[in-house]
């Protein structure tokens, strides 16, 4: 172990730290409109960032990152700021760390929730839909607000972190459009989001353990020349979560209940107050330095009493298919690492239902006309 | 592994190997009690995520040692002790 002294200069001071990444990839998607409407393999598999990160003094941060993403239909096309925050590290000693963040900040309360964006940190191109919807992505990534994380760490009991976030997130009308309908011209707003994560690793311990919860209210105000009613939106959602990380083999886990109350929008007095529920399970083995092969099973349903969508398709006069009730996703895929700061991905997935094909709120089963669909995927990313 | 600062209160500047370097891969198991790979997703969550700063990547030993020798509050690991008056060095035998 080495240490400067005191005599060591001070031009090489590294207050100021930039990085990046930049992925493309190619994906072929037969049967579903979940990244375009189009049956041959698209490009829309772009993802670029770059951050900067500078110290203002021992315990003051600046922080900040720009991402464009083109995913086709699975989230809106273009640039946007992911994340720019002030940090403050209030309280720092041998067990007890505390940062409050203020500005726009990410969601850290998932397993995979910060580095969903990140194409080399994340375990899959595409992640499991039923958490990681794509197309809530812009709401759930982060918000504007501020957001608190509290840390203790001993060799007796291990490491304990809390976080806590309360914000919300601008949304456009395209991102609008994306979960309500495309025929929604009246302007959607997070009211606000709520939510807190406690996780805890046991000393020196493979093993990792997680809860989370989120609780958000969203309002639509109808247009002038609307097919749509002023409607409010709540949603909560619930998650417990494990990892594993051995030397070759990793698990994971993340099982969750979600509750989605829709007043108003159908028609003024509309009400649906449905709880739907969700896991999957994901390991991944090393074969060697280099290659890491990657298995996963994922089940979701949107109402827990109408697992197979039969009332769904009554309540809709049968204008709304049974397979857009849940979504089950079963994936194989491999990473390779070509060179220290470069990755190529490869998976496939096959899919049975539609409850995770935008918009959600009013599906579109002219386009999405099968239960059984598949994803192929290729993805060459970079970093530094 | 969480500290940030010594207890000056100076920052704790921490110079690390490439995670396929083989001393980085013994470090980490033997001493740190972790595989690289869980250090890269720590670290890559810190980095591209916001909430605080990873170590910085230096390529080899010798940029290592040159990179500590240089900057205030530094801290790295070497195969070999260098020979450097603006460098403590502290023997673990792993």
């Amino acid at each position: 172990m080495v240490a400067s002294s005191a005599q060591a200069e001070n031009l090489a001071f590294k207050n100021w730290q930039w990085h990046g990444f930049a992925a493309q990839g190619i994906i072929d998607v037969n049967g579903s409109d979940f990244v375009n409407n189009s049956v041959n393999i698209s490009t829309e598999l772009t993802e670029l960032g770059i951050n900067t990160s500078v110290q203002l003094n021992s315990d003051v941060r600046l922080a900040g990152q720009l991402v464009y993403l083109d995913g086709g239909n699975r989230y809106h096309k273009g640039a946007r700021v992911d994340y720019l925050l002030l940090d403050w590290a209030f309280l720092n000693n041998a067990n007890w760390q505390a940062h409050l963040y203020l500005g726009r900040f990410k969601n850290v309360h998932w397993l995979y929730s910060s580095t969903r964006d990140i194409p080399f940190a994340r375990p899959s191109i595409i992640l499991p839909q039923s958490v990681y919807f794509d197309g809530f992505r812009d709401i759930a990534v982060g918000g504007d607000g501020s957001a608190l994380k509290l840390s203790y760490s001993d060799d007796n009991y291990g490491d304990f972190d809390f976080n806590f976030s309360y914000g919300a997130s601008p949304l456009s009308k395209e991102q609008g459009q994306l979960i309500l309908s495309n025929l929604a011209q009246g302007k959607i707003k997070q009211d606000f989001d709520a939510q807190a994560s406690l996780y805890w690793q046991p000393a020196f311990s493979p093993w990792r353990f997680g809860l989370s919860l989120l609780n958000s209210d969203f309002s639509y105000q109808q247009a002038v020349q609307d097919f749509f009613s002023d409607a409010t939106f709540s949603f909560q959602f619930y998650t417990l979560n494990v990892l594993y990380e051995g030397e070759k083999i990793e698990f994971s886990s993340e099982i969750y209940q979600e509750r989605f109350v829709i007043n108003g929008f159908y028609q003024d007095d509309f009400l649906r107050d449905n709880l739907g529920q969700g896991m999957y399970v994901q390991s991944r083995y090393q074969v060697n330095d280099d290659l890491k092969l990657l298995i996963r099973y994922e089940k979701f349903y949107v109402d827990k009493n109408d697992k197979r969508g039969k009332k769904l398709a009554q309540n809709s006069a049968g204008l709304i298919p049974r397979y857009f009730a849940f979504q089950n996703d079963t994936v194989i895929g491999l990473s390779y690492d070509l060179a220290n700061n470069i990755k190529i991905r490869l998976e496939h997935h096959w899919m049975d239902g539609g409850a995770r094909l935008t918009p959600v709120v009013l599906p579109n089963p002219l386009i999405n006309n099968r239960q059984r669909w598949q994803i192929s995927a290729v993805q060459l990313m970079v970093w530094f | 592994m969480r500290q940030v600062l010594w207890p000056s209160g100076k920052p704790i500047v921490v110079f690390v190997l490439p995670s396929k370097n083989k001393l980085h891969q013994s470090f980490a198991k033997k001493i740190l009690r972790m595989f690289p790979y869980q250090l890269d997703r720590i670290w890559n969550k810190l980095t591209y995520s916001g909430v605080g700063t990873a170590p910085i990547l230096v390529a080899d030993e010798k940029s290592l040692i040159d990179a500590v020798s240089k900057t205030p509050g530094a801290i790295g690991y070497v195969e070999q002790a260098p020979k450097n008056q603006n460098i403590f060095v502290v023997n673990i035998k792993g």
